[in-house]
């Protein structure tokens, strides 16, 4: 008998609490799963898990049978979204990293398990390429066989099928369920509530770093964890859809038109799309369904190809911003919030004689800006570092409007971005594109689809398998319900 | 049998020897250049020359790889070759800035010893100080060279024509540490290269240690993840590399007979040159014995060659200089066309 138990876990990361008073019990054989909206926690609880933090208070304890396990870490396994594993390296040699066996000779991992977990997985016959090779999806799976051949207690998968299909995320499920039949804990976080309803025996809602309930065996169904996802304040304010809040449909020719448009490298092919002026499209689908790589194409940041197949970028139609995912990539560290505003910018906008710059005019085009994009900040001379991640976002979408461009692209507008600036982003957002302009967003959540867009393009496997007009749709769990049928297809 | 040819496509020996082989070629084109125009190139006493050109060079080169292949470099290493040999030499003979002499072994002792602290500051700085390797090794390769000028006092050591003349002992096991001469005259010194070369083959490619630098060059932050222990690693291989420099800079000095204020920093250079053109990665996670091994010998060659072809040390420097900069990109040509070659075969194979 394994039992994971914590009391009143708390963790802080300068203001914001990741973790405010968490409190779980868990106990072997079961499946698990962790829901709850993007900065709710889960990712700081699996760090812990894992070994990478600690707690400001509160601890988390593994017992098994009586005694207490001293390094809780040691006895987790944790498959990452992000594979941690070495592209340099064989499928067979990133197996045995870190568990060599033996100090000398030819280092493979412990044959007869490895093969077995390789063919579980269907890569065995990748044994000897070289990971960089590979698609995302099968390092992935050497993730998940990492995992698998790891003897641990505990088995935490955050988002472990994002890149797999829909036959390989059930061979998945059912060794998971194996793993919790041998007597393990099994920890599952997704996006993809089916796959909660899917697997599990007990969800655990997250939300503001504290379990806010727990849905247990016959009441769990995607509805009801969506119902639960949101809370019950933003829902009541949010009754209506972005769409419904600001007049729609804006008449005029397409910004942008696709026709039949494909990947260079396959991540979606025939794609037929036009992006109509005052409108805000999110494009949704889970990883490697190509949505995310449609997104940066659409901002003119990976070149496609038209049915001729001629390669091109959007760049030749419209002006294009594109704003990456993370804010690594967009925010410029070693600068002020001003001179991030100004990045973008070049010629008279920043000073009378180009290419000379001319500081007085950029202070007052910062100071202009922090007003217009609603920057809570020092001012326009502190550090960008010195601001919260929802203000940092802020500053990096003023830049690219400033640019005053005819499309605005970004991935996931409020990754890591506390609940009031959410808000302010989606309002941005929405005004860019009512002067008539266009705002596509990559989307990973339905909360998020439903505050800020006007149409939904649903993609999977490549290919746009549904389109939703936002003005047709009345509460989230009906649009969650009607991007899952797609997703589904 | 697409499928078996695809696999193979993809299999990383596979694509491993491929790249051998091309440098492999690449050496034998150059020997049958220069021995249409200079027939004396094969000639067993060239051959011997070329041989022995290649030891400090080599067995530097071995462990300056594994420095590379965790993606951190040693700059430092010409210097410490000089200043292992310096430091013997100076407390063994005296005549330098040292008012005292010691004997012979002690001297060795000492060499290496002052080599392993150079290491050790390499490793420290880059490992708890956190600086770049290339700032740290760089500081280093200059605060060595001083140190040698200083304890040296820029004094050409000789053995043989020393005075006081050391016991004959000790001069009998000076010289047989690397300058005698064995059968066929090759010279002892070419049998560390061999020892070395096994060495750091096993290490690299049939250890715990050599699979975890390859672990941790590829992806710092999963070995992290993983638990590897990174600072001691790093730890290692500045060492290893310093404790190399060392050793082949007291055994030049042993077949030289002699060694002078003049000892060269630019062997860190053609060290990592050979190493680069080898096919190892500056960026770390990528790299091998073998390939070091060939990158030493077409260097070395080149170098004869040129001197064989009487172009002049001018026009010598021009030449590696350019022939580094194509090996390299040549290399990264023909291994993004492989490596493309092996993504469609995986993919493929991923379809089916």
């Amino acid at each position: 008998m394994i039992r994971l138990s914590g009391k009143a876990i708390t963790k802080r990361y300068g203001a914001t609490r990741a973790l405010d008073g968490l409190d779980l019990d868990i106990a072997s054989g079961e499946i698990v799963g962790i829901a709850g909206p993007n900065g709710a926690g889960k990712s700081t609880l699996t760090r812990m898990l894992a070994g990478e933090e600690t707690a400001d208070s509160g601890q988390i304890t593994l017992t098994r049978g009586d005694t207490v396990v001293d390094e809780v870490w040691r006895r987790v396994a944790v498959v990452h979204q992000e594979p941690h594993i070495w592209p340099n390296m064989t499928v067979e040699q990133n197996l045995a990293v870190g568990r060599e066996g033996r100090w000398f000779g030819d280092i493979t991992p412990e044959p007869v398990s490895a093969k077995a977990v390789l063919e579980r997985l269907g890569i065995a016959g990748f044994a000897h390429h070289e990971l960089a090779d590979l698609s995302l999806a099968v390092q992935q799976r050497v993730e998940i066989a990492r995992a698998m051949l790891s003897d641990a207690d505990v088995y935490l998968f955050d988002e472990p099928n994002s890149a797999l299909t829909e036959e390989e995320s059930e061979a998945l499920f059912a060794t998971m369920a194996e793993l919790a039949g041998s007597g393990k804990i099994v920890l599952l976080i997704t996006h993809r509530l089916n796959d909660f309803v899917r697997c599990c025996q007990r969800i655990l809602v997250l939300r503001d770093g504290r379990i806010r309930c727990q849905i247990r065996g016959a009441e769990i169904s995607e509805t009801s964890i969506a119902a639960q996802l949101t809370p019950a304040e933003t829902a009541e304010r949010e009754a209506l859809p972005a769409s419904a809040r600001t007049a729609p449909k804006a008449d005029g020719a397409p910004l942008l038109k696709l026709q039949s448009c494909s990947d260079r490298f396959g991540a979606f092919r025939d794609i037929t799309l036009d992006l109509a002026p005052g409108r805000v499209l999110a494009l949704s689908g889970v990883e490697g369904s190509g949505a995310r790589e449609l997104a940066q194409a659409m901002g003119a940041f990976r070149p496609f190809r038209d049915r001729s197949g001629q390669t091109f970028t959007t760049l030749d139609q419209a002006s294009v911003a594109y704003l990456a995912a993370s804010r690594r990539d967009t925010v410029f560290r070693n600068l002020s919030v001003g001179e991030n505003l100004a990045s973008r910018l070049a010629g008279r906008s920043l000073g009378r004689l180009p290419p000379f710059i001319d500081p007085a005019k950029i202070d007052a085009l910062a100071a202009r800006a922090i007003k217009r994009y609603r920057v809570k900040t020092g001012g326009s001379h502190a550090p960008i570092t010195s601001l919260s991640g929802g203000n940092q976002q802020k500053v990096v979408l003023g830049a690219a409007m400033e640019q005053g461009t005819d499309i605005i692209v970004i991935e996931e507008p409020t990754r890591g971005v506390d609940i009031s600036s959410k808000a302010d982003i989606y309002e941005l957002l929405r005004d860019f594109a009512a002067q008539g302009r266009a705002v596509v967003v990559f989307c990973t959540e339905v909360q998020e689809i439903f505050d800020v867009a006007d149409d939904v393009v649903v993609l999977s496997h490549g290919r746009i398998v549904g389109r939703v007009d936002m003005a047709g749709i009345a509460t989230i769990p009906e649009l969650a319900d009607l991007l899952a049928s797609y997703e589904a297809v | 049998m697409a499928q078996s040819s695809s696999s193979l496509l993809g299999n990383q020996r596979v694509l491993n020897s491929l790249r051998t082989l091309g440098l492999a070629l690449a050496i034998v084109l150059i020997a049958v250049i220069v021995q249409s125009q200079r027939p004396a190139f094969l000639s067993p006493e060239n051959l011997l020359t070329l041989v022995r050109s290649m030891v400090a060079l080599g067995m530097v080169a071995c462990a300056q790889m594994l420095v590379i292949l965790l993606g951190e470099i040693d700059l430092s290493v010409g210097a410490v070759y000089g200043l292992a040999a310096t430091v013997t030499a100076t407390l063994w003979l005296g005549g330098g800035s040292l008012p005292f002499t010691v004997p012979l072994l002690v001297a060795l002792a000492a060499g290496l010893a002052m080599a392993l602290v150079a290491g050790g500051i390499n490793g420290f700085l880059t490992v708890r100080a956190g600086l770049p390797s290339f700032i740290t090794t760089l500081g280093i390769m200059n605060v060595a060279d001083g140190t040698s000028l200083l304890i040296g006092n820029a004094t050409t050591f000789t053995p043989a024509y020393n005075d006081p003349l050391p016991p004959e002992w000790e001069l009998d096991f000076f010289h047989g540490l690397g300058g005698a001469l064995m059968r066929f005259d090759i010279p002892v010194e070419t049998l560390w290269l061999v020892a070395a070369f096994i060495l750091f083959w096993i290490l690299r490619h049939r250890t715990v240690f050599g699979f975890r630098l390859l672990a941790m060059g590829g992806n710092p932050e999963a070995a992290r993840v993983a638990r590897l222990p990174l600072k001691k690693y790093k730890y290692a291989v500045f060492l290893l590399s310093s404790l190399m420099a060392g050793i082949a800079g007291i055994l030049d000095f042993s077949y030289v007979g002699s060694v002078g204020p003049t000892q060269s920093s630019a062997l860190s250079f053609q060290v990592i040159a050979a190493v680069v053109i080898g096919g190892a990665s500056l960026n770390g996670g990528r790299g091998t014995i073998v390939g070091t091994l060939l990158g030493v010998v077409l260097l070395a060659m080149l170098n004869n060659g040129l001197a064989l072809l009487g172009v002049g040390s001018f026009v010598q420097l021009l030449f590696i200089g350019l022939v580094t900069i194509a090996a390299v990109w040549l290399d990264l040509v023909s291994q993004k066309l492989i490596r493309s070659a092996g993504q469609r075969a995986a993919r493929s194979g991923e379809a089916a």
